[in-house]
């Protein structure tokens, strides 16, 4: 008979939960070397033995007091008793630590498989494990795997569903003496009465002995919550918070000095290598020199590959106006569609070639450095430790880097992150400093872009700053940050990664910036009649009625146009630019910009697109995540006001120098 | 301090010294005439980053030999200055390759005038003695489990 089985997968951060989830479903969920990749929850399934496996992806977590977003996401999950098997994934090469939460899982009852991830290099340290008298020291079946491997896979399935039919009841793996025992047993005996406390009532009766949850949040019924008060009364919760951590490790100690030997090394690498990288002087220097390659690359080593797309969409656009009819038709497939689509599509290799190099630098490890190295940076300025992680993530897209705030407990610390995350640069607007840079500063075009991206993380850790001090006035928590080991990334996932990123690049190119285009070649041909791209045109109207407001900045009504529709995403800028620069006759795109715009005003340009009001789709994560429309129209407006102000100010200071 | 480590030092400052100078080099061509004919060799045209990159590896590969000399850390300054000096170095190449790809297959406009000296920088020939440095340094490194007791 074929049988549904619920499993959800939990561990710490960056135990490689999400590639387990990913061998066992076949997704290509993205999988970072890093804390804080997954922070909702994901599902997927797997057949095995004629057994339907329903798997859920939960967020990195420590523990299961539900501090965080994220982590009250795991919590939920797993009380709400949906999962028939919880399948933690422990760290093979850090034990202790992994264990902690399998102590609070068993409290809670559930029926816990543990996947030993990471044993290959485990067994590279030399450590050694007695996997039988393991799983049998709390009643956990335990298996080994190696999830990027795909070794282990079957087993761990097999278990999966041999402790889905076990009809045994889980016990709890510790024992926290006899009066704590004895409280536990009395506050969960009244949670029972009273039909409080869920799915697990003694989890509940910990959480309140400790003070993590009030009795208000237990129960509605006022009789047995005057019953809670009496019997809580007198309770030291940090003292009994505090005994529980003891004896929680107790127990894991103790089961580890029965069954696990630890492997040693002569020297760790990973170690040497951090002691220079997270330098207190020499880290932050090694973080920019990293960040100038990036760059650097993503400019130079793209470039052929740009111009022979570039040549292949200048003899489409040729071939369509040469030979479709009616004119119309041609016009609007070779100057809207193809002109528009193809100046966007043109940079697709620049964004691959940055997203393989960001997609190494994760999977090695070293963007967790980078983290580290800006935390401390940034908590010297008395900000949150957790907000560049969502900021790097920003470099591929800001929804992501929106959603990722997620991490953080502290409210206003989150909504801070929320709103300064989205002036970090990300792969959307690179088409438009290429484009202008490759024009206006070929010699330095990669030291552009890197300056760009640098002055992105200034203007988010500025605005952070400004806003922690003035009106989201709040105290800094500390963050304490677990550095992975260094990994050599693996080619295919390196790949893999790069392109899921850069097809949606692709997607967007084919729906978003198609219409975009068509949009503005139908503006620049209406009313019929009218010169192309005139400024008699519509959309000649429309830009001139904000190039007044523009002229300080440099730019001329066409800019205006395309600033107004990049609103929708950040590509359509050079789609339409490419829309209404093509209109110039007998001038490809880029000398039809050089012709048109100066130096300054393309440097003003650049800046103002890096800062000015975040695109449709990140504004909806910042309404979906603040939950708040007042945030909302914030961000917008203060972003245009910054955005005006930097454009200005760097118009008139390169009028001055060019 | 041991022979190994003299050795060592000996490596690291000599790298590090190569990597100031050029470095120096390429700073000099950002405010002297990149096309005066020793700059052309020794630097690509003046890129006032790539010469504060190639100053920092410097400082790190330094720091390493200071640190043989102490006796504290000196191997771990030398592979990140190591690797960064072949991350530079590997820049600096597929720089060069890119524009000799458009120069020379797509016949750019933009390059017409691109000879291989224009992207040419001893950063590239410096990644051999990197990478033999680094290899060799990482060998110390290599993990010796040893047998844990039963």
């Amino acid at each position: 008979m074929v049988q549904e089985i619920n499993i959800a997968l939990i561990g710490n951060p960056n135990v490689g939960k999400t590639s387990l989830f990913n061998a066992l479903t076949g997704s290509r969920q993205h999988v970072g070397n890093w804390p804080g990749v997954t922070v909702e929850k994901k599902t997927g399934e797997r057949r095995h033995q004629g057994s339907t496996i329903k798997i859920t992806d939960l967020p990195g977590t420590y523990s299961l007091e539900a501090r965080s977003p994220d982590e009250k996401v795991a919590n939920a999950h797993i009380m709400s008793g949906h999962p028939d098997v919880v399948v933690q994934v422990v760290d093979s090469t850090n034990m202790e630590r992994n264990l902690y939460l399998t102590t609070q899982l068993l409290d809670m009852g559930q029926k816990v498989v543990l996947a030993l991830n990471m044993s290959d290099m485990a067994d590279a340290r030399g450590d050694r494990l007695d996997l039988k008298a393991f799983s049998k020291g709390w009643g956990v079946p335990a298996v080994r795997i190696s999830a990027t491997r795909g070794e282990g896979l079957e087993d761990l399935l097999d278990t999966i569903i041999s402790t889905f039919k076990d009809r045994s009841v889980p016990s709890p793996a510790v024992n926290f003496g006899a009066e704590i025992e004895g409280n536990i047993s009395e506050v969960e005996a009244m949670l029972r009465s009273g039909g409080a406390g869920g799915t697990s009532p003694r989890w509940t009766a910990i959480r309140l002995l400790e003070g993590i949850e009030k009795v208000e949040e237990a129960t509605a019924d006022a009789g047995l919550r005057a019953k809670l008060t009496a019997a809580l009364e007198g309770v030291d919760r940090d003292e009994v918070e505090m005994d529980l951590v003891d004896r929680r490790y107790v127990a894991i100690t103790s089961l580890l000095d029965r069954t696990y030997v630890r492997g040693s090394e002569k020297r760790s690498l990973s170690d040497a290598i951090d002691r220079v990288v997270t330098h207190k002087y020499l880290g932050l220097p090694i973080f920019l020199t990293m960040m100038w390659g990036l760059f650097e690359l993503t400019f130079t080593a793209a470039q052929p590959f740009v111009s022979a797309i570039g040549l292949g969409f200048e003899w489409l656009a040729a071939f369509v106006v040469e030979n479709v009819q009616p004119d119309w038709l041609a016009s609007m497939l070779g100057d809207g569609a193809i002109a528009g689509v193809g100046s966007v599509l043109v940079f697709l290799p620049n964004i691959l070639v940055m997203f393989l190099l960001i997609a190494l630098l994760e999977a090695s490890g070293y963007l967790s450095r980078a983290a580290f190295i800006m935390d401390r940076i940034m908590t010297k300025m008395g900000l949150h430790g957790k907000s560049f992680i969502p900021m790097l993530l920003g470099l591929g897209c800001n929804v992501p880097a929106i959603m990722a705030t997620r991490t953080i407990e502290d409210e206003k610390s989150r909504l801070i992150t929320i709103l300064s995350a989205p002036y970090i640069s990300c792969s959307a607007r690179l088409p438009v400093y290429v484009l202008l840079a490759g024009i206006f500063f070929p010699d330095n075009a990669g030291t552009a872009l890197f300056l760009l991206y640098l002055l992105g993380i200034v203007v988010a850790v500025g605005s952070a700053l400004l806003f922690r001090h003035t009106i989201l006035k709040s105290e800094t928590s500390p963050f304490i940050m677990e550095l992975p080991p260094y990994r050599l990334p693996r080619l295919k996932n390196t790949i893999l990664q790069m392109w899921d990123r850069g097809s949606m690049y692709l997607r967007k190119a084919g729906t978003f910036i198609l219409a975009g285009a068509i949009i503005v070649w139908l503006l620049a041909s209406l009313p019929w009649g009218v010169e192309y791209g005139s400024e008699e045109s519509l959309v000649g109207a429309i830009g001139h009625l904000i190039e007044p407001f523009l002229a300080p900045l440099g730019f001329d009504w066409r800019i205006g146009v395309a600033l107004v529709f990049g609103f929708i995403a950040k590509e359509i800028v050079v789609g339409s630019l490419g829309v209404l620069y093509g209109a110039v006759e007998g001038a490809g795109l880029e000398e039809a910009i050089a012709l048109s715009m100066s130096a300054p005003s393309a440097a003003a340009l650049m800046v103002f697109v890096l800062i000015y009001t975040p695109c449709v789709a990140a504004l909806a994560a910042i309404r979906k995540e603040t939950g708040s429309w007042k945030w909302t129209l914030f961000s917008v407006v203060y972003s245009l006001i910054l955005a005006y102000i930097a454009a200005f100010i760097v118009y008139q200071v390169g009028l001055l120098i060019w | 301090m041991t022979e190994s480590n003299n050795k060592s030092a000996l490596i690291s400052a000599a790298m590090g010294l190569a990597f100031i100078a050029m470095g120096l080099l390429e700073m000099a061509a950002v405010v002297i005439d990149p096309s005066v004919e020793i700059m052309l060799y020794l630097s690509s045209g003046g890129n006032i980053l790539l010469a504060l990159v190639l100053l920092f590896t410097g400082v790190v590969l330094l720091n390493a030999a200071m640190r043989f000399r102490n006796g504290t850390d000196g191997e771990a300054f030398l592979v990140v200055g190591c690797m960064l000096a072949l991350f530079v170095g590997l820049v600096v190449s597929l720089t060069l390759a890119a524009s000799a790809t458009e120069a020379y297959l797509f016949g750019s406009e933009d390059f017409v005038d691109w000879s291989l000296a224009d992207d040419f920088t001893p950063a590239i020939p410096m990644m051999i003695p990197s990478l033999a440095v680094l290899l060799s340094a990482l060998r110390s490194f290599r993990s010796t489990a040893q047998e844990p007791a039963a």
